[in-house]
């Protein structure tokens, strides 16, 4: 019981540390790709602890949906990231939600944050939260789609399961087609929902082509802190699925205290590759429209359909 | 924890097996199927709760107090009036717009011009609705099959036709004798 708690607040910790990180490393890829020096990659953890010390400005307009909702966020994104195996492939918390609740977890966040965008009244809010609802909506079937082909392939939905099967090989490696196709499949969604170039552009404040940032335009001080943190926490709960799904090679299959820093180091390095990858693309592919979000969420919804069809006809 | 048994007790009734046992898991705060899905609900919940106050309680240690102030909306130096606001029409307009090959959208603006210049309206007329695709192809067809059929058993016991309705009843014990037969 006490190994377990410790497990998850070491879990917490790494979630809540690394996030900013990862946000800062994808950060100074672009920069260095566009011949700037750019901030150092620790500079996001330097914004939240300035953001909380701040005095929070809240609009007059806005009800107490507003002033919870960064705490909802919050706490459902954590929530997610205390589900998904970073370093450990059982976690403690395995039995409370299988993949598919983690989703939702992330979903009831994003349901929260776009009330939140209307609450304040003004039009840009809105036009952020009807986006983000257009995104979420069209996003949803793809990724539930490649969820399903992965609990096909692993034979569970339970993200223990899943990572420790494929980290011992089981099942996978026989016809890893499926398993690929809902990789691309789930990395577009990733890109999706997490706010990244092809979709959401997270550096601009151009109206528009904001969609995230537009939702979040009337926080300030400790609620900013909160959301924005969150959403980098997001960000590395869908890169961890991402690397502890399809390779999960490293991560720590018993808990004992070697393995686990192997596994923590291999975990480190996975993410950081993966987000030096989203940095590149960031840089190379121009954003799209908003109304052509469809055909590249089509794809993915596509290639995780493949990717079921796939599973059946090789398993005959 | 609570629903599942009391559920339980309707479905033993009609398969003489409990499904609890089975689908529940760890004194029942979790609800498992084998090995391939898991999820507790309490648990959930829980840890919603006490991470949202994880969140507060960093923007305590982080920020020292928790001090804010109420200030008016920001507008691009205009004053936000209800007038701004996003309405349930532009909310959905994304979704309609790359669902229009379903939903087939008709928009219609009709504008009466001044007299002395036509670049004044007099009066403007924004008409938009949709098709309720699945309801006009998916439900109403089969409301209204069983409606007219309802209608047409209503019409023989209340006119004339009493004996064919009976006649039907008939027909349809004898088809029910003979099934369960």
């Amino acid at each position: 019981m006490i190994g377990n708690i410790g497990l998850l607040l070491l879990q917490m910790v790494v979630m809540l540390g690394v996030s900013p990180f990862v946000v800062g490393l994808i950060r100074k890829v672009k920069a260095l790709l566009q011949c700037r020096e750019g901030a150092s990659v620790f500079q996001p953890y330097a914004d939240l602890t300035k953001m909380f010390g701040k005095e929070a400005v809240i609009p007059s307009t806005t009800s107490w949906i507003f002033t919870i909702t960064p705490y909802i966020l919050f706490g459902s994104t954590l929530a997610a990231g205390l589900l998904v195996p970073a370093f450990l492939a059982d976690m403690p918390l395995g039995f409370a939600g299988n993949i598919i609740a983690l989703v939702y977890l992330l979903a009831l966040g994003t349901f929260f944050l776009i009330l939140a965008g209307l609450d304040a009244g003004s039009a840009f809010g809105g036009m952020g939260s009807s986006r983000e609802a257009l995104v979420a909506s069209v996003t949803e079937p793809a990724m539930i789609l490649s969820i399903f082909a992965i609990g096909l392939t692993a034979g569970s939905t339970n993200l223990n399961t899943i990572v420790h099967r494929t980290a011992l090989l089981q099942g996978v490696m026989t016809d890893p087609a499926p398993h690929l196709l809902a990789l691309g499949a789930l990395f577009i969604v990733t890109l999706a929902e997490t706010g990244r170039v092809p979709v959401d552009n997270p550096a601009t404040h151009l109206e528009l082509t904001m969609i995230h940032e537009a939702m979040i335009l009337d926080y300030s001080g400790r609620y900013l802190a909160l959301v924005e943190w969150a959403a980098s926490m997001k960000l590395l709960v869908f890169l961890s699925l991402l690397v502890n799904i399809f390779a999960p090679w490293g991560i720590a299959i018993e808990a004992t205290a070697g393995a686990m820093a192997l596994g923590l180091v291999a975990y480190l390095v996975k993410v950081s590759a993966l987000a030096v990858v989203i940095g590149i693309l960031e840089c190379t592919v121009a954003k799209l429209r908003l109304f052509r979000l469809s055909e590249l969420l089509g794809a993915a919804f596509i290639l995780a359909l493949l990717a079921v069809i796939f599973f059946y006809i090789f398993r005959g | 924890m609570f629903a599942i048994p009391l559920l339980d007790q309707v479905s033993a009734g009609f398969m003489g097996v409990s499904v609890a046992e089975r689908a529940l898991s760890m004194d029942g705060w979790a609800l498992t199927t084998a090995n391939f899905a898991s999820v507790s609900m309490p648990a959930l919940a829980i840890m919603l709760l006490v991470l949202s106050g994880v969140g507060l309680l960093i923007a305590l240690l982080v920020g020292g107090r928790l001090k804010s102030r109420v200030y008016k909306t920001w507008g691009c130096g205009l004053n936000v009036t209800s007038r701004m606001e996003y309405t349930a029409t532009g909310f959905a307009q994304p979704i309609k717009r790359m669902f229009s090959t379903v939903y087939q959208p008709t928009v219609k603006l009709e504008s009466e011009m001044l007299e002395e210049s036509r670049y004044f309206a007099k009066r403007k007329h924004f008409d938009f609705h949709i098709t309720p695709f699945f309801q006009q192809y998916l439900y109403d067809p089969v409301v209204n099959l069983v409606l007219r059929m309802s209608d047409r058993l209503r019409n023989m016991t209340v006119v004339n036709e009493l004996n064919l309705y009976l006649g039907y009843v008939f027909a349809a014990l004898l088809v029910v004798l003979l099934l369960v037969r």
